[in-house]
């Protein structure tokens, strides 16, 4: 039973804390971020699993997170507003050629971040060539050429 | 099932009628999860309602409660209770069969003394005259499957336990 309590609080837990972490965490990781998470990871074993190593609480906390991740989805799909919180919406960095400073510094993002998207997925090489960027839900970043 | 076009699009694509079965046994498979998690919630992999099991002797003065569900390597608690004993001190037997497969991790209050006794093992406490004793053990299951023993109250009055410990 407390297993169940357990897994269900760290996945509502490590949702609202990489919600808060935003996107920009989860596109552009270091080397730094990726210990971090796997020390994040470690510390969420740990206290879902607590002393019980046995098969069956593993497989009670898989069914756990399966159910609720299916749960979310259900929610998400039904209210648009649950969605929007959880995952965020696209956010638009340049408008029509016109670049948008204060999202740009609220998501974190550098003149360097967009030059490198606009390079690797269109193979452009200055900012004025970049009609739209979008910085997505997911975290990456889509460039749309003038 | 090969790849098919669609238009222009060259895509490899399952007919309606052969997801179906699948978006079927999704659903099934779903359901049945729902209902496993909810039974884990009332106790039956231990620590729950239906996981609780109270006996006791048919003068009601050798009460045994413990978890008929348990798992693998997590401990358990065998909770006995005496009362209306006029004996200072007073043993429990456990049969080891029962304690082959699992270790003692804790017992409340400490015995004064143990004692191999054949088929079992004897466990001494000191008891207040006419009170009721509150004797725990903590158990750790060591293997799974089907546990099977017996209590005993000063070597007259039996108590069955069965516990199953899940892996």
């Amino acid at each position: 039973m407390e297993s169940i309590f357990r897994a269900a609080f760290m996945y509502i837990f490590l949702m609202f804390i990489i919600r808060i972490a935003g996107t920009r965490t989860l596109s552009e990781m270091t080397t730094f971020d990726f210990i971090l998470l796997l020390v994040i990871g470690d510390a969420s074993q740990q206290a879902i699993t607590s002393n019980d190593y046995s098969v069956i609480n593993a497989v009670i906390v898989i069914m756990t997170f399966i159910l609720m991740d299916m749960l979310l989805a259900y929610v998400k799909h039904k209210f648009e507003r649950v969605e929007r919180f959880i995952d965020g919406s696209p956010v638009i960095l340049i408008n029509n050629g016109k670049k948008n400073k204060k999202l740009m510094d609220k998501a974190c993002i550098e003149d360097a971040d967009l030059l490198e998207a606009a390079r690797k997925l269109k193979g452009l090489e200055r900012l004025e060539q970049i009609k739209y960027a979008i910085l997505e839900k997911n975290g990456e970043i889509t460039i749309i050429e003038k | 099932m090969g790849l098919k076009k669609i238009g222009k699009l060259q895509i490899e694509e399952e007919a309606l009628d052969e997801k179906t079965p699948f978006w079927w046994t999704q659903k099934i498979c779903l359901v049945l999860m729902t209902l496993f998690l909810i039974s884990v919630l009332f106790g039956i992999t231990g620590s729950g309602l239906l996981s609780h099991k109270t006996v006791f002797s048919s003068d009601q003065h050798f009460k045994l409660v413990f978890d008929r569900f348990g798992r693998n390597t997590v401990p358990n608690t065998i909770n006995i209770l005496v009362n209306q004993s006029s004996n200072i001190v007073i043993n429990i037997g456990i049969n080891k069969s029962y304690l082959q497969n699992q270790e003692i991790v804790e017992i409340a209050p400490r015995p004064i003394k143990v004692v191999d006794a054949g088929d079992r093992f004897k466990f001494y406490f000191l008891k207040t005259p006419n009170t009721t004793t509150d004797i725990l053990f903590k158990v750790k299951p060591e293997n799974m499957g089907v546990f099977k023993g017996n209590f005993y109250l000063d070597d007259n009055v039996m108590l069955p336990i069965n516990q199953y410990i899940f892996p």
